[in-house]
């Protein structure tokens, strides 16, 4: 998994390519809490270049959601493909995450939190 | 006619060598025209279950070694994982609470929604197979 950090209008727009599984889970949370890092801070995930996440991946954006929520931050996720996008809904955590189909969609989103 | 593959590959128990494991499993399902969201599921599946024995079995020992073969033919797709670790407890596996989203604890979970068929069975020498199943129900 490689990742590349964009700032869109004050929206992080973090966009990852490549499996997002155990093997980078870690470094994958230490990012994200990083930018999720105080009131205001707003990140979106960009997965369009995601083929695949496991449970590890699912584990990162579920701490993402909490941690964002209790800073006071906001953060979502965009462009899941079929296969992530059945891992969220499997795992009940679609209804948890702010998920939207497109990374405009998500960008509009978070700017008007 | 659909090309019948039997393969075997070898890994470490270090969750950095899942992805080859996982290319190796997908090239040879695309070479025998798996559909693509079947490859990904298995792709899924054979992730977690690849990190459950990495993770659990050999406790993130990371210089064993796991057999992994593939088998696929006109009706299913067979990925067998032989590992000498510690057994699964099936005793102690607790399903997660799906009205609970939490940050763990759905590797089980998925790879028996994604899977046909999953089973362990463990082995003369001490050791366990994890078998995953996928049918090919784009051949049915």
């Amino acid at each position: 998994m490689d990742y590349e950090i964009e700032n869109e209008d004050g929206v992080k727009v973090v966009h990852l390519s490549g499996p997002v599984d155990v093997s980078q889970a870690m470094q994958l949370r230490e990012v994200l809490g990083e930018h999720l890092d105080g009131p205001g801070a707003r990140v979106l995930v960009d997965l369009s270049g995601v083929p695949l996440i496991d449970s590890s991946g699912i584990g990162v954006m579920v701490t993402a959601h909490r941690r964002a929520d209790s800073a006071g931050a906001s953060f979502a996720l965009a462009g899941a493909g079929a296969t992530v996008a059945r891992v969220f809904t499997l795992t009940r955590t679609d209804k948890l995450l702010n998920l939207y189909p497109e990374v405009e969609e998500g960008v509009e989103a978070l700017r008007a939190a | 006619m659909t090309a019948t593959i039997h393969d075997t590959f070898e890994m470490l128990t270090d969750v950095a060598a899942i992805d080859a494991a996982r290319r190796w499993a997908s090239d040879h399902a695309r070479s025998a025209a798996v559909d693509d969201a079947a490859i990904s599921e298995v792709e899924v599946a054979m992730t977690e279950a690849l990190a459950n024995v990495i993770c659990h079995s050999y406790e993130g020992r990371p210089r064993e070694q796991l057999q992994l073969s593939l088998d696929i033919d006109e009706s299913r797709l067979a990925l067998g994982i032989r590992d000498r670790g510690q057994p699964f407890d099936a005793e102690r596996y607790r399903p997660p609470d799906l009205d609970e989203p939490a940050a763990g604890g759905y590797g089980v979970f998925l790879i028996e929604e994604l899977m046909d068929e999953v089973s362990r069975r463990p082995l003369r020498d001490g050791g366990t197979l994890v078998e995953l199943v996928r049918y090919r129900k784009e051949q049915t």
